[in-house]
C-alpha cells in the first residue's frame, strides 16, 4: 500500500512537471539564454588549454540552436543587445582567448628551443674556456697560436652573450609583467611558473651563465668597449633577476624546495660585478705594462692611487741619481701612456662606476705635476721681462714729465 | 455678411486649435515581463525602463494586510496600449494599472480565482493580449478583461 502512494505521488509530480513545461513562461526562457550565455561566457574564461576552447565552440553551437526558436522574444529582450549579437559577442571572446593560448602555445614550444640552444652553448662554452686556458698554458706564443686564441675568445664572447640572453628572455617569459608591477600570482599560475622552471633547469642555468662569465672575465683581458658591454649585460640580467627572483624564491619555497641555490644566484652577480671591476684594474695594468711600466697589482681605487703615487715617488727619487732615466720615464708614463689613454678614456669610465674617487683622481694628478717639476725645469718666461721693461719704461717717463713741468713753473715764476 | 465670414473663420481657427495631436501607431508593449523584488519599503524598482514605485497599496488591496508585501515578488508587463497589468504569487486577481499624473491608477482588476490565490503566475506578452500562465493553465488578458480561456489540462 505504501508502495503504490509512493507510485502515485511520483506520477503527479511527473504530470505536474509536464503541464509547466507546457505552460512555458517567456521570462523563463531569457533567464535561462542568460544563465547558458553566462555559463559559456564563464567556461572561457576559466578554460585552461586549447582543446578546451575547441569543445566551447560546440557548445556555443548547441546553445545557438537550442535557442533559435525564441530568437524574436529574445532580441526584443536581451536589452541592448539582441540573440545574434550576444553569439556573436560568445565567439569573440572565444576567438580572442584561443588566440591568446596559441600565443601561449608558441613561447612555450619558443622557450623549448630556447633550451636546446642553451644546453648546446653550455657545452660550447666550458670546450671553449679550456681550450683558451690550454692556450694560454703553452710556452710559444706564435703569431699562429695568437691568432687562434683570439678566435677562441671572441667565439666564447658571443656564445655566452647569446646564452645569456636566451637565458633573460626564458626569464622574462615565465612571470606575467602585471606581477613583477605588483600583482599577485594565482596558484595555478605558481605551479605553471614552477613546472617550466624546473623543466627548463632555470635556476642551474642562470648560475652557470654567471659563472661562465666570471670565467670569461678571469681568462680574458678586455678593451673598454668589451667591458662596457659585458657590464651592461650584468646589470640588465641583476635587474631582471632583483624584479622576478623573489616571485620564484616564493614558488620554490613553498614547494619545500632547496633554495639555497637561488639565494647563491645573488653573490653570484655580486662575484660577476667584482670580476669586472678586476677586469677594468687588470686592463689598466696591461697598458701599463705593455708599455714597460711595471706596477704593482691594484684592485680598487685606493690601491691604483697608491701604486701611482709610489711609483712616482720613486722615479722623483731616482731623478737626483739619473736625471735623464727618470725624464725618459716621465715622458713614456704622460705621452705614451696617462694622457693617451688612462686619463681621456679610463678615468671617466672608473669615476662614472665609483671606481675611483675625485680626491683619488686629484692625488694622481698633483704627483704628476711634482714629477714634471723635478724632471722638467720650467723654461725661462721671456714675457714676464719684456713687461717688467714696459713698467720700468713707464715710471722713467712720468717722472721726467713730472719734473719738466716742476721746471717750466719755476721759469714762469721768476720771469714775473 | 463681413461679419459672418469673420466669425466663421474665428470658429474655425479656434476649433483647429482644440484638436489634440495624435501619433499613431504606437506600440507600448514589453517583450517580456519583469520580475522583481519587493524592497522593505515596499518599493520596485525598474532600471530598464526606469520606472520605481510602491506596491503596498497593491498588496493591501489583494490581501487586506499591510505587511503582506514583505519579501515578495511582483511580476509586471505592460500591454500594446500601454496599461500595466501585475500580479503576484497567491493573488486571486490580475490588475491592470495605467499612468495618470505621477501614480499607477487602477483602471481594471481581473479576477481569475475566486477561492484560492494563484500559484507561480506568469506574464508573456501575446499581442494584442497578454498571456497569463499559472499552475497548467493560461488565459489571454486585455486591459479589459480575460478574453478566452484555454483548455485546462
Amino acid at each position: 500500500m505504501k508502495k503504490i502512494n509512493i507510485l502515485l505521488m511520483f506520477i503527479t509530480i511527473i504530470i505536474a512537471s509536464a503541464s509547466l513545461i507546457f505552460a512555458q513562461q517567456d521570462y523563463q526562457i531569457v533567464q535561462s539564454f542568460k544563465a547558458k550565455q553566462q555559463q559559456i561566457h564563464d567556461s572561457i574564461k576559466t578554460a585552461s588549454s586549447l582543446d578546451q576552447l575547441k569543445k566551447i565552440h560546440i557548445q556555443i553551437d548547441r546553445f545557438e540552436n537550442e535557442f533559435i526558436a525564441h530568437k524574436s522574444l529574445l532580441d526584443q529582450s536581451l536589452y541592448p543587445d539582441n540573440f545574434n549579437t550576444t553569439i556573436e559577442k560568445l565567439n569573440n571572446q572565444l576567438n580572442l582567448r584561443e588566440q591568446d593560448y596559441t600565443q601561449i602555445t608558441t613561447l612555450q614550444v619558443q622557450v623549448s628551443e630556447m633550451k636546446i640552444q642553451i644546453d648546446s652553448l653550455n657545452i660550447k662554452s666550458a670546450s671553449l674556456i679550456n681550450q683558451i686556458q690550454q692556450i694560454q698554458e703553452e710556452s710559444s706564443k706564435d703569431k699562429e697560436t695568437i691568432a687562434k686564441l683570439e678566435k677562441s675568445i671572441n667565439e666564447l664572447r658571443f656564445s655566452l652573450h647569446r646564452r645569456d640572453r636566451l637565458i633573460m628572455t626564458m626569464l622574462d617569459s615565465l612571470i606575467p609583467p602585471s606581477i613583477i608591477e605588483g600583482g599577485k600570482l594565482t596558484s595555478t599560475e605558481k605551479s605553471e611558473i614552477y613546472s617550466k622552471a624546473k623543466k627548463n633547469d632555470l635556476i642551474y642555468n642562470i648560475k652557470k651563465s654567471i659563472n661562465d662569465n666570471v670565467k670569461f672575465l678571469e681568462v680574458t683581458a678586455l678593451n673598454l668597449d668589451d667591458i662596457k658591454a659585458i657590464r651592461k649585460q650584468q646589470k640588465d640580467f641583476q635587474k631582471l633577476w632583483q624584479g622576478i627572483g623573489p616571485q620564484i624564491l616564493d614558488i620554490y619555497s613553498q614547494r619545500k624546495q632547496n633554495v639555497k641555490n637561488m639565494k647563491d644566484i645573488d653573490s653570484a652577480f655580486v662575484a660577476w660585478n667584482d670580476a669586472i671591476n678586476q677586469e677594468v684594474w687588470n686592463s689598466i695594468h696591461k697598458i701599463f705594462a705593455n708599455h714597460g711600466i711595471n706596477l704593482n697589482e691594484f684592485s680598487d681605487g685606493e690601491g691604483f692611487t697608491e701604486t701611482l703615487t709610489t711609483y712616482i715617488a720613486e722615479e722623483i727619487k731616482s731623478a737626483s741619481v739619473d736625471m735623464e732615466a727618470s725624464r725618459s720615464a716621465y715622458k713614456t708614463f704622460v705621452d705614451s701612456v696617462w694622457f693617451v689613454t688612462i686619463k681621456p678614456i679610463w678615468i671617466p669610465y672608473l669615476a662614472e662606476n665609483k671606481m675611483l674617487t675625485n680626491t683619488e683622481s686629484d692625488t694622481i694628478n698633483i704627483k704628476i705635476s711634482q714629477w714634471q717639476s723635478a724632471v722638467i725645469p720650467s723654461p725661462f718666461n721671456w714675457l714676464y721681462v719684456v713687461i717688467a721693461v714696459l713698467v720700468i719704461f713707464i715710471v722713467i717717463l712720468l717722472f721726467r714729465f713730472k719734473s719738466s713741468k716742476k721746471e717750466n713753473t719755476k721759469s714762469e715764476e721768476s720771469k714775473t | 455678411m463681413k461679419t459672418i465670414k469673420y466669425l466663421a473663420f474665428l470658429s474655425l481657427f479656434f476649433l483647429s486649435a482644440c484638436s489634440s495631436l495624435i501619433l499613431k501607431p504606437a506600440d507600448f508593449a514589453w517583450p517580456v515581463e519583469t520580475v522583481l523584488k519587493v524592497d522593505s519599503t515596499g518599493t520596485v524598482d525598474i532600471p530598464r525602463y526606469s520606472i520605481a514605485f510602491n506596491t503596498q497599496a497593491l498588496f493591501l488591496k489583494e490581501t487586506k494586510d499591510s505587511s503582506a508585501y514583505k519579501n515578495q515578488q511582483i511580476r509586471v508587463i505592460r500591454n500594446t496600449k500601454g496599461f500595466y497589468f501585475m500580479v503576484a504569487n497567491n493573488f486571486k486577481n490580475v490588475y491592470v494599472f495605467k499612468v495618470d499624473d505621477g501614480t499607477f491608477r487602477l483602471d481594471k482588476k481581473i479576477e481569475i480565482s475566486d477561492t484560492t490565490g494563484i500559484q507561480n503566475p506568469a506574464f508573456n506578452q501575446r499581442p494584442p493580449y497578454i498571456e497569463l500562465v499559472y499552475g497548467n493553465k493560461k488565459v489571454n488578458l486585455t486591459e479589459k478583461g480575460i478574453e478566452k480561456e484555454e483548455a485546462k489540462k
